[in-house]
């Protein structure tokens, strides 16, 4: 290996991408922006949820109810128009309609029980499952505050590492690494095969220069654009959003290089294995939606059935999202970094053999 | 390296599925003067010159190497064989200093001697006015004219040009043959791939090749007298039955 080719092929490498504008500000501002409005955006609370109560007049209960779930922020009053709780939800006046017929909740003994029916509007399935969650809950709370010298158990929940659970902590790590995926798999792909439509690589393939070299040259210009931006990325997900970044920033490093690398092998080799630009965005694509999908990010990976669960393992993004939650959220447990940095930089090294393999030095 | 290069080729064949590119062609460049390799597009001459430049494996026959006459492998002669494949084959976007500079870099050129070559290269080439032009925005024999210096750089012993003319105007392309007469005196042995036949005239010695077979070799005047027409337009407009 002959460090002043691969230096000047490098040098090569910069002055290509770099000498579009257009490039320019795509490799480096719209990460940033990608980051900001996918966090502001991609924010999974549900809030202002229509609520329409039905009642007997003067339940005290079920006021104490209302008064608690609106100081929530959760809740708002629904504008109902008609007195029947099912045409509030039909019509989109409420999203949640609490109904009790016969008698105030207050009256309600053991004998005669008092039926409260909670209708939720499931048209988006994951908002229905927040509201019901919201209304049991309120309703226990208020329920039991109601004859608080009877309470034999208590039940005192702390949330710990994410105590307002915030939504952004656990989305703009995963977001973090899916723009590296995305700067790194898209650009690099793409690295072999514009050479190979320009007629470029033929000059380069007659040109006494090694495997390794063409591969590094093409490699390393990648890994220190994705590292600049994702110290840029990082940093604005400190600014920005507040994200604690409470574990040590060496092992921060230590995992965003390790990623890096790994998705740079990913590019590369889907490159190998490309030979226009079109396949290499259709491959980039067909790998960066299942490992974006199966990240554990949109779907919890303990949900998924085994087979899937295979998929989610051998995905580096998985355990990206592991370890940087770990990591900021937690402060970073040496083992257990240790163990999903190792996955990671195996899978690199898989990818990159395959790379290297794949590879050819001639036109055949 | 001061010793002489020659190439040969012993009866290679290369098959893309059923198209042969190359049909046994056995082939000898003698070193130091200017070969060209003349047949209508689709014969096979990008096809043999790839082989020649170890782009492409033959599926039968082998490409030999030799130094002063002790055949050599082709790894060690690599660094002394120049190519200018046929395709655009320039980056669009790096300007021409940029190209010398990244060539003088793959080449592993000591920077004195890069500087002096380079200097040599614009001043023949006459393009030093335009070393920070992109290629991309470079006329068409200005164009070729810097795939030629980048493969000119390393100082070749042998150099392999693909059509190096071919769209490109008729005062460029007399210009463009200056250059390789200019180098000629330099005992670089060159083999020019080319579609005209009136460039055919310009070489030492001549290669026909046709559907991939080899037809004829020998010097220009010899070759015409031998298919009894006046120039080589008329080899091929006579068809290919004429094509001894």
């Amino acid at each position: 290996m002959n460090w002043k080719t691969l230096r000047g092929f490098i040098k090569k490498e910069f002055r290509q991408s770099l000498r579009d504008p257009v490039m320019q500000r795509l490799i480096f501002l719209a990460p940033m922006l990608q980051l900001t409005v996918f966090g502001f955006a991609l924010n999974n609370e549900t809030r202002d949820i229509r609520m329409a109560i039905f009642s007997k007049p003067n339940d005290t209960v079920i006021q104490r109810f209302q008064d608690k779930a609106l100081a929530s922020g959760w809740f708002i009053k629904a504008n109902v128009s008609e007195n029947d709780p099912f045409m509030s939800i039909q019509s989109g006046e409420a999203e949640v309609a609490i109904v009790i017929k016969d008698k105030k909740v207050e009256a309600a003994t053991l004998l005669e029980p008092v039926p409260i029916q909670i209708l939720i509007s499931a048209v988006n399935s994951l908002r229905a499952q927040a509201i019901e969650s919201y209304v049991q809950a309120i309703l226990n709370d208020t329920l039991t505050g109601n004859n608080s010298s009877q309470k034999l158990i208590q039940i005192e929940t702390k949330i710990l590492y994410n105590p307002r659970m915030e939504t952004s902590y656990f989305l703009i790590p995963a977001l973090i690494g899916i723009i590296i995926c995305l700067i790194t798999v898209l650009l690099t792909s793409m690295a072999f095969t514009r050479e190979r439509e320009a007629g470029t690589m033929e000059t380069i393939l007659s040109a006494p220069i090694q495997k390794w070299e063409i591969i590094l040259g093409k490699a390393i210009p990648s890994t220190l654009l994705a590292a600049v931006n994702s110290f840029l990325t990082c940093s604005a997900g400190a600014v920005v959003f507040g994200i604690p970044f409470t574990g040590s920033l060496f092992l921060l490093s230590l995992v965003l290089a390790t990623f890096i690398f790994t998705t740079v092998a990913i590019g590369i080799a889907i490159s190998t294995i490309s030979q226009t630009q079109q396949q290499a965005m259709m491959g980039s694509f067909l790998f960066l939606f299942p490992a974006l999908l199966l990240s554990g990010l949109m779907f919890p990976v303990e949900n998924m059935p085994p087979f899937m669960k295979v998929f989610s393992e051998i995905n580096p993004m998985t355990h990206f999202n592991y370890i940087m939650r770990n990591i900021i959220l937690k402060g970073g447990d040496l083992e257990f970094v240790l163990i999903h940095v190792g996955v990671i930089l195996g899978i690199g090294i898989i990818s990159f053999y395959l790379a290297f393999r794949n590879f050819k030095t001639t036109l055949n | 390296m001061d010793s002489i290069i020659h190439l040969e080729t012993s009866s290679i064949s290369k098959a893309f599925g059923k198209t042969r590119a190359l049909d046994n062609v056995s082939l000898k460049l003698k070193p130091g003067i200017l070969h060209g390799l003349i047949g209508p597009s689709g014969a096979g001459k990008t096809t043999l010159m790839r082989c020649l430049m170890g782009l492409m494996s033959p599926q039968e026959g082998e490409v030999k190497y030799f130094t002063d006459n002790e055949r050599r492998p082709f790894s060690k002669l690599r660094d002394y064989i120049a190519y200018m494949p046929q395709t655009q084959s320039l980056y669009a976007d790096l300007s021409i200093k940029e190209h010398l500079e990244f060539f003088k870099e793959m080449y592993q050129i000591p920077s004195d001697e890069y500087e002096k070559r380079k200097k040599n290269l614009l001043e023949v080439t006459r393009l030093a006015q335009f070393e920070d032009r992109l290629a991309g925005q470079l006329s068409g024999g200005m164009y070729k004219k810097l795939g030629l210096m980048c493969s000119l750089l390393r100082n070749p012993k042998v150099l392999l040009l693909d059509e190096p003319t071919n769209g490109v105007d008729p005062i460029s392309r007399r210009e463009f043959w200056e250059l390789l007469y200019d180098l000629k005196k330099s005992k670089v042995t060159i083999l020019v791939a080319t579609a005209y036949m009136d460039e055919a005239e310009r070489c030492s010695f001549v290669h026909v090749l046709e559907s991939g077979q080899l037809k004829n070799s020998g010097e220009p005047l010899h070759l015409l007298e031998k298919y009894q027409v006046s120039n080589f337009d008329e080899i091929f407009l006579k068809g290919s039955n004429n094509v001894i």
